[in-house]
């Protein structure tokens, strides 16, 4: 029997989300190290609740130790901000997280933002 | 484009060039290289100093001088402040949470902004100061390097961000950055303010067009010879 694929959501019934180019200043870091300390500044200053509303997704195609896109819901634009800059250490590695860009759609924040670094 | 202003950068001669160099990364059209005030003879080393750094990066950025006060017992505030006020561009009083140097500072046009004015309690400020605070225009600074350094001042800061919005109290957000690590974009500091549902207009006004019309404010007293007094040069000016 051919298994069928479940149907995805209507466009209405979608969240909103937001693309978040990032620039990592001054240290090369991995990748996992960065999921990790983002996920634990988040979990510190927005608890469970705020992380979990917050929708928070790393993109790891466009990660290369210097830039990244980051995706959350619309709503927690401003609060995934604030837990970017937040950030002065990863490891010891004394780093500065900025936000060049957001965007609506992945292929926007690549080509206005994330090409350009 | 927005323009961003930054001001409260420490001043230190040595790391001076360096935090000029990042601000122009970060994409700021002005930062403030604040001086803490320790005696008049220090004055006139750092604004020396100054000068030569305006004529080093004279077309790309904006640096603007400026003096913390810091209130103690042996000598008056007021007389410090009287003799700065025609020296340098900004006059910041860090008054320690002391409500009695918030208000006096509050009450006093030459002051221009309150800075570390929360207590231990609350957040230091009343009506009564924000009500004088409008009136001499004196601005109630939110630095970023005090929640780096105690993570608990951020329940001060939700405090303060509901107090200044339903007073519509005048305020700036800062960095405070002592290096280069300590520096964060204009855009992402106006987040300090609207995580608190702040209007988020008003946070990015906090850091662009609020510090800069501060600044242009300031220039015009400077140039008057009195207070009051204004000096024409062109004659398009006079009509």
């Amino acid at each position: 029997m051919k298994r069928k694929k479940p149907k995805t959501l209507r466009l209405s019934l979608r969240e909103k989300k937001r693309y978040i180019v990032i620039k990592i200043d001054f240290e090369e870091i991995d990748f996992e190290e960065f999921c990790s300390e983002l996920k634990r500044k988040v979990l510190e200053l927005f608890g469970l609740v705020g992380y979990a509303k917050m929708n928070l997704k790393i993109i790891k195609d466009t990660f290369d130790g210097k830039r990244v896109i980051v995706r959350c819901s619309h709503k927690y634009v401003e609060h995934l901000r604030f837990a970017l800059i937040s950030i002065d250490k990863i490891k010891k590695k004394k780093v500065s997280l900025s936000c060049v860009g957001v965007s609506g759609t992945l292929k926007g924040a690549k080509n206005k933002f994330y090409n350009k670094i | 484009m927005r323009k961003f202003y930054d001001l409260h950068l420490e001043y230190k001669k040595e790391y001076a060039k360096e935090l000029i160099e990042r601000a122009l990364d970060l994409g700021f059209s002005g930062i403030c290289l604040v001086y803490r005030f320790q005696n008049l003879y220090g004055i006139k080393g750092y604004l020396r100093d100054i000068e030569k750094l305006r004529e080093v990066f004279k077309d790309n950025i904006d640096i603007i001088t400026g003096v913390v006060i810091e209130w103690n017992k042996e000598k008056s505030l007021l007389e410090k402040i009287i003799k700065l006020r025609r020296k340098v561009e900004l006059i910041f009083v860090d008054s320690k949470g002391d409500y009695k140097i918030n208000r006096f500072a509050c009450s006093r046009r030459e002051v221009d902004v309150l800075c570390n004015f929360w207590d231990e309690k609350g957040i230091g400020i009343d009506h009564i100061c924000i009500r004088d605070a409008k009136e001499n225009n004196v601005f109630f600074e939110l630095c970023f390097r005090r929640y780096i350094e105690d993570q608990n001042i951020l329940i001060k800061f939700r405090n303060c961000a509901l107090v200044f919005k339903k007073s519509n109290a005048p305020v700036i957000i800062t960095s405070g950055a002592r290096d280069i690590f300590e520096m964060k974009k204009g855009r992402d500091l106006a987040s300090l303010l609207s995580i608190f549902d702040y209007d988020l207009e008003k946070s990015i006004k906090a850091i662009s067009t609020t510090p800069k019309s501060i600044i242009d404010e300031n220039r015009k007293k400077l140039k008057q010879p009195v207070i009051g007094v204004e000096v024409y040069e062109d004659e398009k000016e006079k009509t």
